[in-house]
């Protein structure tokens, strides 16, 4: 359960992951690595992809 | 002849048999308080005092009234020629009736005049109407009723409800434009924050024609995915390009309109990398030493009954810009580009050709690119020849694009501040064969939205139409001051942050666009006499009531969710 802006960094995450497949062909994780490592992603972005992963 | 009683300078003069005092004012002389005491709120009555009640820090204040109270004694009339918008009609109004009486305003009149030129001057004398303008002076004053009572109830509940809940003495503020001002950073930060880049691929290649290397643009700006721009590259690397289309066409570039406030204020950010402050200030000084006109107009428009010729005459005598005035002059007709922007009480921001000694930096480059950009208005459309050629590549269209300016027209004219960028091109005929002499292709991602910087804000306040052209840059600084924005690209602060999400959770509507641009539709209709005042006002109140009420009711929960972010104000990380 993520506060208001996290949920919106997560909605986020997930609506350009598509796009982000199409494009290189990833997985959800690797994808998630990828963003993590642009430096352009949102700080909430980061966050939040550090949520999940340490989840994995 | 120059006068002074006690600190307070004034002037005398004679016309027409008759002697005339003139005495300025500072700014406002007088300013709003509440009525009774306490420091709680709601409070709806308020009365006008001396401005050194209010802030007694404003000392000097006294000296001006009471020379105004002595100099009025004897005199049969009275004359408001401050600054001609809503704050100077409210500003002579309130001497005359708080510092000479009531009676006064009865014998009183007004000059209208958008510069400071003794001609203007005289001529504003001499066709002054037979009363004080009470329509600007309504609105004006209206205007500062309505922000009294939004600022002076909204700031207590803030400051209140976070010192019930943690004790700390920090004034906050926030008002009817500050309100969504902020939350259009805030809104902003929140994009970049929550922001997710998007992978593309770009092509860069080159082709060498006798000798000289040209840019080949890829028919797409991007390309989606990876596999697609290696296909491209292993599938138009090495080969030759065949030149399978030419077209060329000529653009006509109309010369821009003269300045308004907001035009001048991002122009000089573009150029000088000046903030808005600094312009305004330095425009006004420029103002006040008579060699431009009233700079806070919201008008990009030059008015047919101004002197262009004249004006232009003037500047001939200037070395900088003798040569370009002199070639307009020998045009027979000078019609100037005009705005789509108006105001009804002043034309574009325009040099008066009084020649300007002795300016500071700031007002240096101010008063060049004004001037500059009043000879580019009426200088003549450039034209720009541009060629664009389709190059054939193994099935993949690339481009060969060129432009050169055939006739520089008013470019010449707002020279060095143009950009005028340009790619010669040799012949190029269809069926020619040229080598595709580099291709890459580089993976890139898409950009989080910008920060706003102090000009972009500034114009985000404008197509919002929030602030007006005399407050809008003062918001801003308020901003600053209040610690809720940091850097030049402007972040929010954790303070900031927190205070528009308390207000949206508890009382969304101060932070509402909508309520701040009506109250603006109204303070308009009131200019014009078709509002009343009093019932503006009423709404006003009616309006902050069951925000207030909200207010106390939450004041704990709202107390408690600022508190902590008081204690320390600093930017985003990063964000500065």
């Amino acid at each position: 359960m993520y506060c208001e802006h996290h949920q919106a960094a997560y909605s986020n995450l997930e609506k350009s992951y598509p796009q982000w497949r199409r494009a290189l062909g990833l997985s959800w994780t690797e994808y998630l690595e990828k963003v993590d490592k642009v430096s352009g992603a949102g700080i909430w972005v980061k966050e939040v992809i550090k949520d999940i992963l340490s989840g994995d | 002849m120059t006068l002074r009683d006690s600190s307070v300078q004034y002037h005398v003069a004679r016309r027409e048999g008759d002697e005339l005092l003139v005495v300025s004012a500072l700014g406002h002389l007088y300013a709003l308080t509440q009525v009774g005491g306490g420091w709680t709120y709601p409070v709806y009555e308020m009365k006008w005092v001396p401005a050194s009640q209010v802030n007694k820090a404003n000392t000097r204040v006294k000296a001006y009234i009471e020379t105004i109270s002595t100099l009025s004694r004897g005199v049969d009339r009275f004359v408001s020629a401050c600054d001609y918008d809503q704050e100077g009609s409210l500003i002579a109004y309130n001497a005359l009736r708080y510092a000479v009486g009531e009676h006064s305003l009865a014998r009183s009149r007004r000059m209208l005049y958008s510069t400071l030129t003794s001609t203007d001057l005289v001529k504003a004398w001499e066709t002054m109407g037979p009363t004080l303008d009470y329509p600007v002076i309504a609105a004006g004053k209206t205007r500062h009723e309505a922000d009294w009572l939004f600022g002076i109830n909204l700031s207590r509940a803030l400051t209140l409800a976070v010192r019930e809940a943690s004790g700390a003495k920090k004034t906050l503020s926030i008002g009817r434009v500050q309100g969504p001002t902020l939350s259009f950073v805030k809104e902003r930060e929140a994009g970049i924050r929550s922001f997710v880049p998007l992978p593309y691929w770009k092509v860069y290649a080159e082709t060498v024609i006798s000798g000289e290397a040209y840019p080949l643009e890829y028919e797409k700006q991007r390309l989606e995915r990876e596999v697609n721009a290696r296909e491209l590259a292993s599938e138009c690397r090495g080969r030759d390009g065949k030149v399978v289309g030419v077209e060329m066409r000529s653009e006509r570039l109309l010369p821009p309109p003269p300045f308004n406030l907001g035009d001048l204020q991002r122009e000089a950010y573009r150029v000088f990398n000046m903030s808005p402050t600094a312009t305004l200030r330095a425009a006004e000084k420029l103002y006040l030493g008579t060699y431009i006109s009233y700079p806070r107009t919201s008008s990009q428009r030059l008015p047919p009954t101004l002197d262009l010729r004249g004006i232009l005459e003037k500047l001939s005598k200037h070395p900088a810009y003798a040569k370009h005035a002199e070639e307009l002059m020998s045009r027979g007709r000078l019609k100037p580009r005009q705005g789509k922007k108006d105001d009804p009480a002043h034309p574009a921001i325009h040099p008066t050709g009084a020649k300007p000694r002795r300016l500071q930096e700031n007002e240096a480059k101010t008063y060049d690119l004004i001037v500059k950009r009043f000879l580019a208005c009426l200088g003549e459309p450039a034209i720009r020849e541009k060629v664009e050629a389709e190059v054939d590549v193994n099935g993949h269209s690339f481009y060969l694009r060129g432009s050169k300016t055939t006739k520089k027209g008013w470019l010449d004219m707002y020279a060095p501040y143009v950009e005028d960028r340009e790619t010669t091109l040799p012949e190029l005929e269809v069926d020619m064969v040229i080598p595709v002499t580099k291709l890459s292709t580089r993976r890139s991602y898409t950009k989080p939205p910008q920060r706003f910087n102090p000009s972009s804000l500034l114009r985000h306040m404008e197509n919002h139409e929030i602030g007006t052209k005399a407050t809008r840059t003062n918001i801003i600084d308020t901003l600053y001051r209040r610690g809720y924005v940091a850097g030049r690209r402007i972040a929010i602060t954790d303070l900031g942050l927190r205070i528009v999400e308390t207000l949206e959770e508890y009382c969304p509507s101060i932070l509402s666009v909508e309520m701040t641009r009506e109250l603006e539709e109204s303070l308009e209709k009131i200019q014009v006499g078709k509002e009343n005042p009093e019932a503006v006002i009423d709404d006003v109140k009616e309006a902050l009531k069951p925000i207030l009420a909200q207010f106390k009711d939450k004041e704990g929960e709202i107390g408690a969710a600022i508190a902590e972010a008081v204690t320390g104000v600093h930017a985003w990380e990063g964000a500065v």
